[in-house]
């Protein structure tokens, strides 16, 4: 009966362990949620890079990668736990598929294709002649 | 044996008599062949010889040169002292002495005298053309079209589809297909420290749509008649210099002139947004004369008069001593007359050397860009051959193109050919001519005309639009990264080029297929130009994977169709990206990285062809475009960050 009793509790309390982090994971899949929307830069020397995540799931890329001029790509963004895909439109998919991270002010994204690929970006307004002069990637 | 060479002057062909070439070179002292009389030839005295002129023995070298023979006059080739002295020594332009004999006499016996003085290294004759217009020049009545877009106040910017064209003005017309002027007007309309020799007939530089973007001459302007007040060994020059009459003063009162060099001039150069007339590529954007500058070299007087191989050679030489970046030629000798850059360059030395020392990197004029550039049209022969001197490889000879995008009945194409720009469809009525700037008076201030003449000025004045970009940005190009950029700022042609025919109204139809891969590496588009100017994006491949990416930004809209040579990578860069294997193969590069980072790689082309022109044979030019490459471990959709 006792060793009933402990299993019982055993049982309960890893529903309650999965219950929690089920929880949490929701909860945690809800701050970034709110948090990853808005205007994000990263550069670095070889590469100028803003993206903007709109709410309702679309988001703008401007890119300057070598060019004297930015290009704009646009497409949709889906968040699933932490792990963010997205698109070019058109069902064209992202090169991979990111681990998402934010603190404050900062967002990590590493690629889960195994590449090791990690980029910081800070939470930084489009330029406004950055989205004047950009010219759609075609 | 006769030749007979055609200038490349819209319909208004240059066909003439010249003087045979004898099939050894004139270095070789054989005029055997040579049977035209005439009175002048051109001869390359030795570095002894010259020393003595300059020394003031002017006599002992006469009759040095003139063995039995009677000669009148002995004196430089040169019109005035070349303001890069060195350079002109080192190309043997004041070596170059032009002799004139007491009577007209056989050129090919006094050739064979001449050549066995010890003094004498070469001997030519000095070419001529002779000016025999075909074809029309029709005066301009406006038209209409339903919508207008209305990008300058230029009354008769609806008409010129040759700067936009929506396809609206007639069923052979697609949209498109036109140079992209009115979108690269948002970022540049010119730089008037851009200067185009216009090196034609004379440009009527009082024209209401000219005045303000002709390049004058201030110390001559506001200087004494009849005096050199600059000291450049021209009197008079204000808007530039009258080769054929040997004079300042820039004359289209010659009988028969029909306003080819004030057309052309027009095409790069109306005043833009002045509310009269046309608008122009570089012409500006205010109205003002903001636009690039435009000097008149004018090397044809009418139809009476010719230019020389002294005289065109000279007028290179003032384009660069003057200021002038770019040299506007819509002149050549017919297609297939040369087949071989030593053909021509014997038979054409001075003007050759002239066209050296204008393209020297020592006597760029433009702060942008390491060398001046010389375009040249493609002839209006209907012939595989483009016509020298554009098709050497270091100058741009240009193919023209209808208001369908398509080849125009009679551009030359092939060998030689590197870019394609609208030049008219001369049998397709009016308005799928070219609309620019006339003379008053014979045809009126506006005229229509087509050929390849008409499509020249477009890569002129895309290239001085470049040009004018860049000095805007700061921006600095090495003279063949320029080069390379003008060949990538194109919009795809071959494409269309893949079969049928194009129905001529006159019955005629052209297999298009005859000229897939043969009009050079596109059509010529004003925005692309800017954007190269701009930078080109790095080329981003993931990371220890196979990668196929286009070269489309690097090569422009005909990349899948241009030939290429090869990759070549210098070994730090190699190092850097763990380079693996690079190669090209039908406007792609497969490449595969095994490091993260980035670094350069170069990819060799031909601008026109399959293979590069040289002393032995007619080609396209050779071209290199350094990319930058970025090996991450994400690669999206065209090129795209995520």
């Amino acid at each position: 009966m006792f060793r009933n009793i402990k299993l019982h509790s055993l049982a309960l309390a890893a529903l309650l362990s999965a219950f929690v982090l089920s929880t949490l994971s929701c909860s945690k899949e809800a701050n970034l949620r709110e948090s990853l929307p808005g205007e994000w830069h990263y550069s670095d020397a070889a590469s100028d890079v803003y993206i903007a995540f709109s709410a309702d799931g679309h988001y703008e890329l401007f890119q300057k990668i070598g060019e004297g001029r930015y290009r704009e790509y646009r497409g949709e963004w889906t968040l699933k736990k932490n792990i963010l895909s997205g698109n070019y439109g058109e069902g064209i998919a992202w090169g991979s598929s990111y681990r998402v991270e934010i603190d404050g002010d900062t967002l990590l994204l590493s690629a889960t294709n195994g590449s090791g690929e990690k980029n910081v970006y800070r939470r930084e307004s489009v330029p406004a002649s950055v989205r004047e002069s950009a010219e759609a990637a075609i | 044996m006769k030749k007979t060479l055609g200038l490349a002057l819209s319909f208004l062909s240059f066909s003439g008599l010249f003087f045979s070439s004898c099939e050894k070179s004139a270095y070789e002292g054989d005029f055997k062949e040579e049977t035209e009389i005439g009175r002048e030839m051109l001869l390359m005295l030795s570095e002894e010889a010259v020393s003595l002129w300059e020394e003031g023995d002017s006599a002992a070298v006469a009759d040095m040169v003139r063995g039995d023979m009677e000669i009148s006059s002995l004196r430089p080739a040169l019109s005035a002292k070349p303001k890069n002295a060195k350079l002109a020594a080192e190309l043997g332009l004041d070596r170059w002495f032009v002799v004139n004999f007491a009577a007209e006499r056989d050129l090919s016996e006094a050739g064979n005298i001449l050549v066995q003085s010890p003094c004498v290294e070469l001997v030519q004759p000095n070419r001529y053309t002779s000016v025999s217009p075909s074809g029309t020049v029709e005066t301009f009545k406006p038209l209409t079209r339903s919508a207008e877009p209305c990008f300058m106040s230029d009354p008769y910017f609806t008409s010129q589809w040759n700067l936009y064209n929506d396809g609206s003005l007639g069923s052979n017309f697609r949209a498109g297909a036109d140079v992209g002027a009115a979108y690269a007007w948002n970022l540049c309309g010119g730089d008037p420290g851009v200067v185009v020799a216009i090196i034609d007939g004379p440009v009527k530089y009082d024209h209401e749509d000219l005045a303000a973007n002709m390049w004058v001459n201030e110390a001559e302007f506001s200087g004494n008649a009849g005096v050199d007040d600059d000291g450049n060994g021209y009197v008079d020059d204000i808007y530039g210099y009258n080769f054929a009459l040997g004079c300042g003063g820039i004359d289209w009162s010659g009988p028969g002139e029909v306003g080819h060099g004030t057309h052309v001039a027009g095409i790069i150069g109306a005043v833009n947004g002045n509310g009269k007339g046309i608008s122009s590529i570089a012409g500006g954007v205010d109205g003002k004369g903001s636009g690039v500058r435009m000097m008149s070299c004018q090397v044809f007087y009418g139809d009476s008069r010719s230019a020389s191989d002294l005289q065109v050679g000279n007028a290179f030489i003032y384009a660069a001593d003057n200021g002038a970046c770019i040299a506007q030629c819509s002149y050549g000798y017919d297609g297939g007359t040369y087949k071989k850059d030593n053909d021509y360059i014997n038979k054409w030395p001075f003007e050759y050397r002239g066209l050296k020392y204008f393209m020297d990197p020592s006597n760029a004029n433009c702060p942008a860009v390491e060398s001046n550039v010389a375009v040249f049209a493609a002839g209006n022969e209907s012939t595989s051959y483009s016509s020298y001197p554009g098709a050497l490889p270091q100058c741009v000879s240009v193919t023209a193109l209808g208001p369908d995008g398509l080849p125009a009945a009679y551009t030359n194409y092939g060998l030689g050919c590197n870019i394609a720009a609208p030049g008219g469809d001369d049998n397709f009525g009016q308005s799928s001519k070219i609309l620019s700037t006339g003379i008053d008076g014979i045809n009126g201030e506006y005229a229509w005309m087509a050929g390849s003449s008409m499509a020249c000025p477009h890569v002129s004045a895309v290239i001085a639009l470049g040009m004018s970009y860049a000095l805007q940005l700061g921006r600095h190009f090495s003279a063949d990264e320029f080069q390379a950029m003008v060949y990538a700022s194109v919009d795809d042609l071959d494409s269309y080029l893949e079969g049928g025919v194009k129905q001529c109204p006159d019955g005629s139809a052209l297999e298009l297929k005859n000229y897939r891969g043969r009009m050079g590496t596109g059509s010529i588009d004003a925005w692309q130009m800017l954007m190269q100017v701009e930078g080109v994006p790095s080329i981003i491949v993931e990371c220890g994977k196979d990668c196929r990416v286009s070269l489309r930004d690097y090569f422009g809209g005909g990349f899948e169709s241009i030939s290429f040579k090869g990759v070549e990578v210098d070994p730090v860069y190699e190092s850097a990206l763990g380079l693996v294997s690079a190669s090209v193969d039908g406007g792609y590069l497969s490449i595969r990285c095994n490091r993260k980072g980035s670094g350069k790689i170069r990819v060799k082309a031909i601008a026109g062809g399959t293979f590069a022109g040289g002393p032995g044979g007619t080609g396209g030019s050779e071209i290199e475009r350094e990319i930058s490459i970025l090996s991450r471990g994400v690669r999206g959709w065209n090129n795209g960050w995520l």
